[in-house]
């Protein structure tokens, strides 16, 4: 282990809103002593164990404890079964809420283009369709640029639950 | 040693080496690892400790070596708990010592 390992491995043990004080007291103590013609390892060796100081700090090194495999198959079926009986079929009528209301967006926006195409060809008094398309399009784009975050955080959702499956089946 | 029973220690070493003049980190270091035998890096977690209770404060000194030193310095608070310290310390080093000297007696 060198310096820079020692360091590193000092700091991953630390939380990120104080590690960078505690590293830079550590870098000056590596400073003097090789002033003072101490080797880097001679300095690590007498600094101890990084672990030992992270734990003095109030810090402990993270383990993942994990369930054990009987516990986690029961979980997993247990999940695969919600799946099928209620997952599934929450899945699927949220899918076609969400297909419904891009149909929605959708045909806004073909009606504001066609009230405005309609105009050049006698759909009614352009002082009413070309405003009305203008609004209808403007109604248009909202709802698109809200179906679009709603879409990203189903999307993430749909990754969160297929994800919660491997948590489950890995017991972390 | 028992953990809490080393930090008193090791604080009461600590204020008691800033009584009469400010110090940097590595100075306490080798200095109680020398004499107390402990590993340097368990000086670091003291001082900060020190620092959060307000019986040190640090301050940055230019240093011929290179970047500038951090320097510990003791407050009063610190000298009033470094007096708490060392009457606790007398009390148990005269305790310990009895008891230890009773027991050769009757050996």
């Amino acid at each position: 282990m060198n310096k820079e390992q020692y360091l590193s491995k000092l700091q991953k043990m630390l939380p990120e809103y104080e590690s960078q004080e505690i590293i830079n007291d550590f870098k000056e103590h590596f400073i003097t002593g090789l002033a003072e013609g101490k080797t880097e390892q001679e300095i690590i060796e007498s600094l101890g164990d990084p672990v030992e100081i992270a734990k003095e700090y109030g810090y402990v090194e993270k383990t993942v404890v994990k369930s054990p495999i009987g516990g986690r198959i029961v979980a997993l079926i247990g999940l695969i079964f919600f799946d099928l009986l209620i997952g599934i079929a929450i899945i699927a009528s949220l899918f076609s809420v969400w297909i419904s209301l891009w149909s929605v967006v959708i045909s806004l926006i073909a009606g504001g283009i066609a009230a405005i195409v309609g105009t050049f060809f006698g759909l009614g008094p352009w002082y009413v369709t070309i405003p009305g398309g203008i609004s209808v399009l403007a109604l248009a784009v909202m709802s698109g640029i809200g179906m679009v975050y709603v879409s990203k955080y189903a999307f993430k959702a749909l990754i969160w639950y297929g994800k919660l499956h491997v948590r489950v089946a890995s017991g972390e | 040693m028992d953990i809490q029973f080393k930090k008193g220690v090791i604080e009461l070493c600590v204020l008691s080496m800033l009584l009469d003049e400010d110090r940097y980190g590595y100075e306490l270091a080798s200095v109680l690892s020398k004499k107390i035998n402990i590993s340097d890096g368990g000086i670091y977690p003291v001082l900060r400790r020190l620092k959060s209770e307000e019986s040190v404060e640090t301050y940055l000194s230019e240093s011929s070596e290179g970047p500038p030193r951090k320097y510990y310095r003791l407050t009063k608070k610190g000298d009033r708990q470094r007096q708490g310290l060392e009457g606790d310390w007398q009390v148990l080093r005269d305790g310990v010592d009895s008891i230890v000297k009773g027991e050769k007696i009757y050996e």
